[in-house]
């Protein structure tokens, strides 16, 4: 009987049923039915030649899977908002329950679903493994106190920093540091502090050496030569080692110039632990190593500690490869608060000489004797740092914005003002949108040159109540009712007998295309904003790298508008134009300059705008039908193709 | 020569089957955060969820929301505690039942209509080095689509599931049908596409 095979009917043959061939190519046949296969393939030709036929058909398969369907499949948003989303989860989620995390931990391992019958060897070996990962789990989590990750650490970090910025009226950050350097051959430290006035883009640096202040020009290179002070040579020092490593010098000790590095680093392990200071304060630590080698100049390890209660960062620690052996550079934060611009004294910012103490006037962290400023060398005039936005740097704004999702008809403006500075100003719903749009900021939040102010509705409301009257963002009101609207006679012939609540089938499908037609729009106004930031001499004069980072957010709106364009012609497809071809885009020739791409782009406008103004019309107001009957000429549908056409031209 | 095939095959199965698990034993580590973990999951698994979605049901646009709320909804699974043994099955099912829930009820619109094959198999002239093969090779997709626009909503699901790698019992349980039904399934549209092939 062994040589004999059995069919689905019971009936035997000593030649395979024909499923068993597919079976045994997808290896999903017992041991030994399969040896028992195997043997006969061997001896059996047309048996041989049956499977090969199998094979010949999966290859076939697989073959147009590659070439013609996968092409097609790419999801029409990119994935653009799932990290948004899940963010959004996490925070609605809160903490993982520490029984959800070891019991989550233990039920990944254990074959307790049904979705799959596990072989009984697994089982006993899982069950061992069970045990020994539940004995490393709680010894690990009985000496490690949960962190957070990486990104998390950084996030949190940066929020705590802006949220003490964003609660004080013209904030200035006062932060009082100290600095040592150690390798192989000298040790040396030095303390200043730091004045940053956010709101006006000042900085003003101060040497605290013994019972002398010294204030730092704006270039820190030149301070050895106009104090003479060998504490210059050292901040000079660290100065060029963050701006080497994308970190910035007005804010050395913060969470934003760590991120600005680290968004640098293509591979890195990151390690977050928690622990406790001698004094019993407990803080996190995050440190980060770099998977590549790096040069003469960067860093090559880097530890930033905040305190677990606040986040407010208190130890920065650089370790930097230098030639001769590495070079370590430790930042200690010895006071750090934020007043208010009214409570500092105005000789710091001014161009006065600082003959006396400015004695901050309502600072409860730091009385006026203890002030290193009460023993400024009289004399030296503080430079004013003034920096100016460039367009580059608006450039990037609107990248961050983009990928925040933040360009899609969210209230939110970016401008250069007059005075040099980048404005980048909005009303959002919620404070999670906020936090999410001001994390995604995070790389510009210390740079003195602009200024970023977010509010929620809220904020927005409470703020009108004392100040002049805010616009408030505009929502897009769209209203179905589909006793009204003109293309309904249309809708109810094709939904009527479908299986299903008429009038119900026809609003859902109303409101489907709407809500279509108006992402195609966002980016149709998204592609107009980018278009308008800049004039065409301004786009001319962005550095080659800025004007591709602009020209491909351009192209990006244009390859969403044509991908929802298409839907959305699906979608009208079975109803208003049965008889027509469904088609894709034609490309056409490529763009061959900023002119040619905004003559384009305003073209694509007019006409999608036009085809948003027939669709809306047709099914949501009771415009008569002569929109509906615009709608189903073949004159739309190609109007529609030539939109995409259009936009696909202009992603090419 | 065929046997020594299949036996390859059989091996770099298994092998992939193993570098699979072992990544997801080194995902069921702690050393990332659950968010992480999704995340991790999302990137992995998220074009051949999206592509069976798309292929099965057919709406480009929604397969993605679709997509991605089946992560999310392991995400909410995991944070629970809950457990989930073969986590990219699970992800499949979800994005199965969501898909099944907001799309069947519309009708399936077919990927490649005729003008979009048109050009397509245009742009697959103009590419060819060898325009006999090519030819042949057009012959024969041009086949296989009229084919597979043949196969019924199930047949469809089990081979854009199978293409994906899945294996017939993890089928099973996405379709919530018997692992017989598969093979019998799967093995109806290798016989309907070799027929169509053999003209």
């Amino acid at each position: 009987m062994d040589n004999l095979f059995q069919n689905n009917s019971g009936e035997t043959s000593e030649h395979p049923p024909r499923e068993m061939l597919l079976l045994f190519v997808d290896g999903e046949l017992q041991a030994k039915e399969a040896a028992q296969l195997e043997a006969h393939l061997e001896a059996c030709w047309p048996c041989r030649v049956k499977t090969q036929k199998v094979q010949d058909a999966i290859a076939d398969i697989i073959e147009f899977d590659d070439q013609v369907l996968t092409p097609r499949l790419n999801p029409p948003q990119g994935w653009r908002n799932f990290d948004r989303k899940l963010n959004q989860l996490v925070a609605a989620s809160g903490k993982q329950p520490l029984r959800s995390r070891l019991f989550g931990s233990l039920g990944r391992f254990l074959p307790s679903s049904h979705l799959f019958m596990l072989p009984r060897y697994l089982v006993r070996s899982a069950g061992v493994l069970i045990l020994l990962a539940l004995i490393v789990t709680l010894v690990i989590r009985l000496r490690h106190e949960p962190t957070v990750s990486a990104s998390q650490f950084l996030a949190n970090a940066i929020e705590a920093q802006a949220l003490q910025t964003r609660t004080t009226p013209d904030p200035v950050v006062h932060q009082r540091l100290q600095v040592r350097r150690k390798d192989q051959t000298r040790d040396a430290s030095v303390n200043f502090e730091i004045w940053n006035d956010t709101r006006n883009s000042r900085v003003r640096e101060f040497l605290t050496d013994g019972n002398q202040s010294i204030p730092i020009p704006a270039s820190a290179s030149t301070v050895k030569d106009q104090t003479r002070n060998p504490g210059g040579d050292l901040i000079s020092e660290l100065e060029q080692v963050l701006k080497a490593n994308h970190m910035d010098p007005a804010r050395p000790l913060s969470a934003a110039s760590y991120q600005s590095w680290h968004n640098t680093l293509q591979h890195q392990q990151d390690e977050v632990t928690r622990s406790k200071l001698p004094g019993g304060v407990d803080v996190l630590t995050l440190r980060t190593v770099p998977a590549s080698p790096v040069n003469v100049g960067q860093i090559a390890e880097a530890v930033f500690v905040v305190r677990a209660k606040d986040w407010e960062p208190s130890e920065l620690r650089l370790n930097v490869h230098a030639e001769t052996g590495n070079r370590i550079y430790e930042l200690t934060e010895d006071l750090s608060e934020v007043l208010n611009l009214a409570q500092v004294d105005p000789k710091i910012f001014g161009n006065e000489t600082i003959a006396s103490a400015p004695a901050p006037k309502a600072s409860p962290q730091m009385s006026p004797a203890s002030s290193p400023l009460a023993k400024l060398n009289p004399g030296i005039v503080p430079l004013v740092t003034q920096p100016v936005a460039s367009a580059d740097l608006e450039v990037e704004a609107l990248r961050l914005l983009n990928q925040a999702g933040a360009d899609l008809g969210e209230q939110i403006s970016v401008k250069r003002t007059s005075a040099g500075l980048l404005e980048i100003t909005g009303i959002v719903e919620t404070d999670k949108r906020k936090s999410e749009i001001v994390s995604a900021l995070a790389p510009l939040v210390s740079n003195p040159s602009v200024r970023i102010d977010i509010q929620t509705v809220a904020e927005a409301v409470a703020k009108q109540t004392s100040n002049k009257p805010t616009p408030l963002p505009s929502t897009r009101a769209v209203e179905i009712t589909s006793n009204t609207m003109a293309a309904e006679p249309d809708l109810r012939a094709y939904f009527s007998g479908k299986g299903k609540d008429t009038d119900e089938a026809i609003r859902q499908y109303a409101s489907r295309i709407v809500s279509l037609s108006g992402r195609a729009m966002d980016h149709l106004w998204a592609m107009k904003r980018l278009l308008n930031q800049f004039s065409p001499e301004e786009v001319r004069a962005l550095t080659p790298e800025a004007r591709n980072k602009w020209i491909s957010l351009i192209r990006s709106h244009a390859r969403s508008y044509q991908q929802t364009s298409e839907s959305l012609r699906r979608e009208l497809h079975p109803v208003f134009f049965p008889t027509q071809s469904l088609g894709i885009a034609s490309e056409g020739s490529a763009i061959t300059d900023i002119d040619d791409l905004t003559h384009l782009v305003n073209q694509l406008f007019e006409l999608g705008s036009s085809n948003d103004r027939v669709i809306r019309s047709a099914v949501t107001s009771s415009s008569g039908g002569v929109m509906t009957t615009v709608t189903k000429t073949p004159q739309f549908w190609q109007s529609l193709k030539n939109a995409e056409s259009l936009a696909a031209r202009i992603a090419h | 020569m065929l046997l020594h095939r299949l036996r390859k095959k059989a091996t770099t199965a298994a092998a992939a089957e193993a570098c699979l698990e072992a990544e997801l034993l080194d995902f069921k580590q702690d050393t990332l955060t659950l968010e992480e973990k999704v995340t991790r999951y999302f990137e992995q698994w998220r074009d051949p969820v999206n592509r069976y979605v798309v292929a099965a049901f057919g709406d480009p646009a929604e397969a993605e929301e679709i997509t991605q709320e089946a992560f999310l909804q392991l995400y909410t699974r995991l944070h629970s505690g809950q457990s989930i043994v073969n986590v990219r099955a699970w992800v499949f099912r979800a994005a199965h039942s969501l898909a099944i829930s907001r799309i069947r009820s519309q009708q399936f619109i077919e990927l490649l209509d005729d003008e979009d094959w048109e050009m397509l198999r245009r742009s697959l002239v103009d590419a060819s080095p060898n325009p006999e093969q090519r030819l042949a090779q057009i012959e024969k997709f041009s086949r296989l689509r009229t084919a597979i626009a043949r196969l019924t909503a199930p047949e469809r699901q089990c081979l854009h599931l199978r293409t994906k790698g899945l294996r017939y019992r993890e089928i099973a349980e996405i379709l919530d049908l018997g692992t017989s039904t598969i093979a019998e399934t799967l093995y109806r549209v290798i016989d309907k596409l070799t027929q169509e092939h053999n003209g």
